[in-house]
């Protein structure tokens, strides 16, 4: 039996004004930790310019992955029932300026994917 | 076409006497209203979410149905209920309409403040789920005129499927579903605008519930 494909949890995370380095680290010590409890596997964290910026804001890009509808539903509804996790987004204004999230799929995925 | 949908949730600690005397009174109530064209009371199924016990669905060529049914929450054994009015939206239907299967309601409320486009974009591309999701047999969302229960519910989504398989899969296990339209219902998400708090009911029916 395949393995069901990997579903990518996208954050594309605008910080403050110099505050990058951390935005960076409020999210992986107060949010990463719950995210892995809710099943999310840490894909890679990047970052654009490639340098901490002092007066101006960094772009962070951190992606996730789960398997597959089930597990995406699973973390889903884990973290929308629970105030604390998207009510962080709120409480870090101080180093976050903006976030978007996207769900992301590889494009050899699709067809797995629709066969439902 | 007026319809009324409550979700109905009885008291845990009553009899299976006391059970039956609410379900034959509701089913009165409901029947005392000389417009209602069709009427439905089925439990619910496992697997609902905020979906109470029993759901009630009236239809009817008048807005009086509704009038019939606003004392649901006084009958003996009944713990709470979750009402809507409303005036049938947009509906769809594919292929040979169906006679029995599963019909599904989902209540939602669009937080207050939500900019008009947007809300007209969310029930555009919710609209358009049979498109990619053929499980879905027949189909109407309609913005709701009244209502009551834990939250002000500003849409009806309902949905008509041939087996519980179908919503339980399909529906669920689609990418324009996850992928797509949920944006709308995570508060994580920058597009979010529907109240975390939903009501996800659904029953057998043996008869068609959604005319196109």
């Amino acid at each position: 039996m395949n393995a069901a494909p990997k579903i990518y949890i996208l954050d594309q995370i605008t910080a403050q004004p110099g505050q990058g380095e951390a935005c960076f680290n409020a999210y992986m010590t107060e949010y990463a930790p719950g995210a892995k409890t809710r099943g999310m596997t840490l894909e890679f964290t990047w970052i654009t310019p490639a340098v901490w910026l002092k007066d101006q804001s960094n772009i962070l890009f951190i992606a996730w992955s789960v398997e597959g509808a089930g597990q995406w539903w699973a973390m889903s509804s884990q973290g929308r029932r629970d105030p604390k996790v998207f009510g962080w987004w709120d409480s870090t204004k101080t180093v976050v300026q903006s976030h978007e999230r996207h769900y992301l799929s590889d494009i050899s995925s699709l067809k797995a994917l629709a066969d439902v | 076409m007026f319809k009324v949908t409550q979700l109905i949730t009885l008291k845990p600690e009553i009899s299976v006497q006391v059970r039956e005397a609410a379900c034959s009174e509701i089913s009165s109530a409901a029947r005392r209203s000389e417009d209602v064209s069709l009427s439905l009371l089925q439990p619910t199924l496992a697997g609902v979410f905020n979906g109470g016990d029993l759901i009630l669905h009236l239809q009817s060529d008048s807005a009086n149905a509704a009038l019939a049914m606003r004392d649901t929450k006084k009958i003996s054994g009944v713990q709470s209920v979750e009402s809507v009015t409303y005036e049938g939206g947009n509906a769809g239907r594919s292929g040979e309409g169906l006679t029995r299967g599963v019909y599904r309601v989902l209540l939602l409320s669009i937080k207050e403040g939500a900019p008009t486009e947007r809300v007209a974009q969310f029930e555009k591309e919710l609209f358009q789920m049979p498109e990619y999701i053929s499980a879905i047999r027949a189909w109407q969302l309609s913005r709701v005129s009244e209502a009551s229960g834990s939250r002000k519910w500003t849409h009806v989504w309902e949905q008509e499927f041939s087996d519980i398989d179908g919503l339980m899969g399909p529906y669920m296990a689609h990418p324009y579903h996850w992928g797509y339209i949920d944006r709308w219902f995570d508060p994580e998400h920058q597009d979010h605008i529907v109240d975390t708090h939903l009501c996800h009911t659904f029953c057998d029916f043996d008869q068609p519930i959604i005319k196109s």
